[in-house]
């Protein structure tokens, strides 16, 4: 045993020192950069195409032979409409100021939700597939969407919305050079008040 | 059937399936049509209203054309369905108008199924199924092949063939035998064979009851006319109101008790036949169970795509001093919504049997103690869901002043509202160590997940304006069998718990399912 002992050289790269839990990433001490302005406005083209969908509907049932309305109807439907379009323009106004996203060495991430709150982390080894979406209102607008697919079902995959493309681009682009490295991360755990402050 | 008669020369030569697989396609055809639409058929009766209009020969005629269109489908299937084995693959080709290869490497599956319904068996057929990580469903499905065919394809794709079994290390305790009707008796290491009463009461501690006692609700509900002539057309109905008006009130609950009884006996005996003879072992790197009557099934999986494992004990369970075990694998929804791909359950586990959960999941024991969530959790849904009934009272009594007792059934429905919110806080539970994350979950039954930190796929904070007010989050672990929800935790234990999984996921050595 003792001979075997002897023969045994220790690695020189080869490290074990113990990982305090206070050392570890924190996700909180991200800086979060703030998605494109221009996200807002692209909320507020398909709030409002909805909404005219909506007023067309509106306009059209009382015409139809099979309903009457009367005159406080014709007060609270529209006025209800109305206040339901400023309440959802405030919302995304506001949910448009939550939205933010961050790239750390080894994930992504992303936070959204302006009542239910929520922030998404991403390891990039978890990630199978990255999908850059464009829709015909977000191209005016130069806008991109990224979807990050994963092996946990539909519930894992992110979608992260407000992108601009130049920057959903290079996102993208970095991602899946992640992917094809697909080796674990050797992080390098430092103090948490030196964390995030570069 | 096949070309070859020899399970050696199966590999590399297209085979076919076996002419008796084309009963299996017109049976199963039929049932999975009947299956999807017979809410269509039997809901709100519309089914029945049309063939009382119809006549019932036009509608016999309609349902041998269904049949005959079904017999024409599964012949083009059979015709068309070819399939292949390589040294390393499996390749499936299908389709009349539109050819399908489908070529699934042996290192991707992780679920081999076999099976072998009463009518298989004297023709020596079994049906074998294939799983892989993230298809929708069973991705490859030889509804009728020759059981030495299965069994040497099942043992190609698990490494049990002769090449394989030379590399086994000697203590490994060999490959299944080649029979899938002597399920009982095979090799491997035996980890749990339950007893038939432990497997009777598996029918009554498990949901199944409950779900038997739907679907009987249900046709009764949709055949109640039915039932309703029939009943007075035979004298039970006269009968039972003679007996009732006899026996009074003791009676119909000696009737509801019986119902119940019987109830759980069927529950019980379905149970039984489904899983008798059941017996879980362990191979060098995978877990096999086996057992049945009507239908013998055998399950094997891979224990590296083993990712979780799920202890459920329902309250009868509880009572009753029985459990049950669910294998986890990855899937490729968070709801299971195909029948197809079977669960890996472990029925008839005894309280004494701990050892059985570190014997599926090394390095899984269940917990003695748990980290429990906090307590403002009875706060929120207790102060939320009684606002909901004073409101739903306020309203019966401004609706219904004349009805009495609302003062007495008001505060009576509150405090069961909140005895039931403090038991579903008592049985929120977690503990991490060892990689090992459980969770744990119920009401009168209860429920604990374990699964390896470094498996998790997506880690998520949530916070809702009550949260964020209280210093609370809630994290949401994304795993390949699912989501994993542990509510209301305090921010700072929620971070640590978030960036400890981050850690384990980001610096696991394995990473792909």
């Amino acid at each position: 045993m003792n001979e075997t002992a002897d023969t045994i050289e220790p690695a020189a790269e080869f490290s074990n020192r113990q990982v305090q839990l206070t050392d570890l990433p924190d996700y909180r001490l991200v800086d979060m950069q703030p998605i494109s302005a221009r996200y807002f406005t692209w909320a507020l083209l398909t709030q409002t195409s909805f909404w005219i969908v909506v007023a067309g509907a509106l306009w059209l049932l009382p015409r139809l032979p099979f309903v009457t309305i009367n005159w406080f109807g014709w007060i609270a439907i529209p006025l209800s409409s109305l206040a339901l379009a400023l309440l959802t323009t405030v919302y995304f106004a506001l949910d448009a100021r939550v939205r933010a996203w961050a790239l750390r060495e080894h994930d992504l991430v992303y936070r959204y939700g302006l009542f239910w709150r929520k922030t998404v982390v991403l390891p990039f080894v978890r990630i199978q597939h990255v999908e850059a979406l464009q829709g015909p209102v977000e191209k005016r607008l130069d806008l991109m969407r990224l979807k990050c697919y994963t092996a946990g079902g539909l519930s894992g995959d992110l979608l992260v919305r407000g992108l601009d493309s130049a920057s959903a681009r290079k996102v993208r682009g970095f991602l899946l050079e992640q992917i094809a490295q697909g080796s674990p991360a050797t992080i390098e755990v430092v103090p948490a008040e030196q964390d995030g402050k570069d | 059937m096949e070309k070859t008669s020899e399970p050696a020369n199966i590999f590399h030569e297209w085979q076919r399936l076996a002419p008796m697989s084309l009963l299996f396609l017109i049976v199963g055809g039929s049932l999975k049509f009947i299956r999807e639409n017979l809410y269509l058929f039997a809901g709100a009766g519309a089914g029945f209203a049309f063939m009382d209009r119809l006549g019932l020969r036009e509608f016999l005629l309609l349902g041998v054309l269904a049949l005959l269109i079904a017999i024409l489908a599964a012949v083009i299937h059979y015709r068309r369905f070819r399939f292949k084995l390589e040294d390393d693959a499996i390749l499936v080709r299908s389709g009349l108008f539109e050819v399908k290869d489908l070529r699934i490497r042996f290192a991707r599956v992780q679920n081999v199924g076999l099976n072998q319904p009463f009518y298989f068996r004297p023709f020596g057929l079994v049906r074998f199924q294939l799983e892989t990580p993230g298809a929708e469903s069973t991705e490859v499905e030889l509804p009728g092949v020759r059981e030495e065919v299965a069994l040497a394809l099942r043992d190609r794709v698990a490494g049990w063939d002769s090449r394989s079994r030379e590399i086994q290390s000697a203590d490994d305790q060999g490959a299944p035998t080649s029979d899938l009707a002597a399920a009982g008796q095979r090799s491997g290491t035996l980890l749990h064979a339950p007893s038939a009463g432990r497997l009777f009461m598996h029918g009554l501690v498990s949901n199944q009851v409950w779900v038997i006692a739907g679907v009987i609700a249900w046709l009764f509900g949709t055949l109640e006319d039915r039932v309703v002539d029939f009943f007075e057309a035979a004298g039970i109905t006269e009968l039972f109101l003679a007996r009732f008006s006899e026996t009074g009130w003791l009676g119909l609950l000696i009737l509801t008790a019986g119902a119940l009884s019987l109830l759980f006996v069927l529950s019980g005996t379905i149970a039984w036949l489904r899983y008798q003879d059941f017996a879980l072992r362990r191979h060098s790197d995978r877990i096999v169970s086996a057992g049945g009557l009507a239908d013998k099934r055998e399950q094997s999986m891979k224990l590296e795509k083993l990712t979780g494992l799920t202890v459920y004990q329902t309250a009868l369970g509880r009572l009753l001093g029985q459990r049950y075990l669910v294998a986890r694998q990855a899937t490729s929804g968070a709801l299971e919504l195909d029948g197809s791909r079977a669960q890996f359950l472990i029925p008839g586990v005894s309280p004494r049997q701990d050892d059985l959960v570190s014997a599926v999941l090394p390095g899984a024991e269940l917990p003695t103690e748990l980290h429990p969530v906090s307590r403002r959790f009875v706060a929120l849904y207790a102060t939320r869901i009684g606002a909901v009934i004073v409101l739903a009272m306020a309203i019966l009594w401004w609706r219904f002043p004349q009805v009495a007792g609302y003062w007495l059934i008001a505060p009576l429905l509150l405090v069961l509202m909140a005895a039931l919110v403090y038991a579903r806080w008592r049985c929120w539970g977690w503990q991490m160590s060892g990689g090992l994350v459980w969770v744990q979950r119920g009401l009168l039954g209860q429920r604990q997940d374990v699964f390896f930190i470094p498996m998790v796929q997506q880690v998520r904070i949530v916070q809702s304006p009550y949260l964020r007010r209280h210093d609370l989050a809630t994290v949401r672990l994304t795993l390949p069998q699912g989501d994993h929800d542990i509510p209301m935790l305090p921010m700072t234990v929620a971070a640590e718990l978030a960036n400890r999984a981050i850690y384990a996921a980001e610096t696991a050595l394995e990473h792909r399912v």
